[in-house]
């Protein structure tokens, strides 16, 4: 999985497993921002926000940090 | 490069400074003396911390009440211990150590890759437990090798977090990592303080919680020792430091870790007029790809008086105190990667160990067949590196180098 970890003056520093890549705004198709899920096309340089993921993904996080805040209570 | 640099110099500034009510130092306050155990395993660690350390984290935070506390006489200075911050030079991405005598916290933990650098100091400096973890904001050039840390340390009184999540794997393996070690984490509030042997780290921002970028949720700390203050900003953008003013926080400080790597979207003027700092420092990698730092901020800095240190020039900077004078100690020699075998007493394959020793000049990417000096801050993953001594023998297995760090 590709995210976005934060958008740097027209790049998109990305974690992709346990890497960092760099990926041109100008390369990526969607409302990109910080937190994006993206999905790599095979036939070229271009990326596009799942949505879908993105969504899912944060959503997953927020439930796993709010075990954490409620397990120090 | 060694400097003393005295207060008495800036003694109009201070007096100034004092009658528009704006010099407040924070008065120190002393932790339980049993609070460093000596700890030898996981098992045992997580056991020392319910049984000998029931005050945790909870106990050690305190409301501010007034920015008016009690200013510390320059006779009391005197007899203070030597409070030590190293900022560390991990390219591209943060880490901050103070050290006041056995007590200890770390502000953020370099980018991904940086586990080598950050654990062999540790190691080095025989630090196997923190009063304090502070995770500023979750981007991994901040929290990327957090989780090495976590598993690394035998104990950590209280993990400091602002009340955000990401999505990234990084941030991600940062919880798997809390979670595991069952270390206690915080959400701070502005205004807080926490005691730190003889010194207070006062919690600036995040003042709102409703920003679009992370940067803005950054934790700034402002600590205070005897008469000496450090902010430490994060990667707080112009709209946290807005806050920040509106707060009406103390922020004169003496040193500013300059926020975001000097970025041009921080350090506005009048952020930095309430500062006031003498000594900036920023931590940014070398040959960046972001034009970090921003000439405009450098050109404010200067403006504002500011002797600057940068690690991507100055390499590790130490700022040593005893409350009163400060010594800068800012020599480009390049911490090493060689480590450094893991201490007998950690057993469990869930800690991280300090990584093995080697002569290693050059990392290669297995997957990219990109080849990256040791010190840059987009290093791969453990798993996907394989290790060069000479630049020509990663051309010669058809590496390429790194665009960020040009080896």
């Amino acid at each position: 999985m590709i995210v976005v970890d934060r958008i740097i003056n027209g790049i998109a520093v990305c974690i992709k497993e346990d890497d960092s890549i760099e990926i041109p705004l100008s390369s990526i198709t969607g409302a990109v921002k910080e937190g994006s899920v993206l999905r790599a096309c095979v036939s070229s340089d271009q990326y596009f926000v799942d949505t879908e993921k993105t969504e899912s993904r944060r959503e997953s996080m927020v439930s796993r940090f709010d075990r954490l805040k409620k397990r120090n209570r | 490069m060694r400097k003393v640099l005295s207060t008495g110099t800036f003694l109009l500034l201070f007096v100034l400074i004092s009658l528009t009510g704006c010099s407040t130092v924070g008065k120190a306050q002393t932790l339980p003396a049993d609070i460093n155990q000596s700890l030898t395993s996981y098992t045992e660690s997580i056991m020392a911390e319910e049984t000998t350390n029931p005050s945790s984290f909870g106990g050690e935070q305190i409301e501010s009440t007034s920015p008016e506390v009690e200013q510390i006489s320059s006779k009391e200075a005197d007899r203070l211990e030597t409070l030590q911050v190293t900022v560390f030079d991990v390219g591209q991405g943060d880490c901050i150590l103070i050290k006041i005598g056995e007590h200890t916290a770390l502000i953020d933990a370099g980018d991904i890759g940086q586990e080598a650098l950050i654990l062999n100091y540790l190691h080095d400096a025989q630090i196997r437990q923190l009063d304090y973890l502070v995770a500023s904001h979750p981007h991994a050039d901040h929290i990327g090798s957090m989780s090495a840390v976590i598993r690394y340390m035998d104990n950590i009184d209280s993990i400091l977090m602002p009340d955000v999540v990401h999505s990234t794997a990084t941030f991600e393996q940062v919880l798997e990592a809390i979670e595991h070690r069952d270390f206690p984490v915080t959400i701070p509030e502005a205004g807080a303080v926490f005691e730190l042997g003889g010194a207070s780290i006062q919690v600036i921002a995040p003042n709102n919680n409703n920003y679009v970028d992370l940067n803005n949720y950054s934790i700034v700390l402002r600590l205070t020792y005897g008469e000496v203050s450090f902010l430490c900003a994060g990667d707080a953008e112009d709209v946290s430091e807005s806050d920040q003013l509106s707060a009406n926080h103390l922020l004169k400080s003496d040193i500013l870790k300059v926020a975001h790597h000097g970025s041009g979207s921080s350090t506005t003027w009048s952020y930095l007029e309430r500062i006031a700092p003498r000594i900036a420092v920023i931590s940014v990698g070398e040959e960046n790809t972001y034009g970090h730092p921003d000439s405009n901020v450098l050109e404010l800095l200067s403006k504002a008086g500011c002797e600057v240190y940068r690690t991507d020039k100055d390499g590790t900077v130490t700022f040593t105190t005893d409350g009163h004078d400060i010594t800068v100690d800012a020599n480009k020699v390049q911490m090493t990667t060689e480590v450094t075998k893991a201490p007998e007493s950690v057993t469990t394959s869930e800690t991280t160990s300090p990584i093995p020793k080697t002569s290693t000049q050059y990392i290669g990417n297995k997957n990219s067949n990109i080849f990256h000096s040791t010190s840059c801050g987009t290093l791969p993953a453990e798993k996907n590196r394989t290790y060069f001594e000479l630049r020509e023998e990663a051309i010669s297995s058809n590496f390429r180098p790194c665009k960020n760090c040009k080896p």
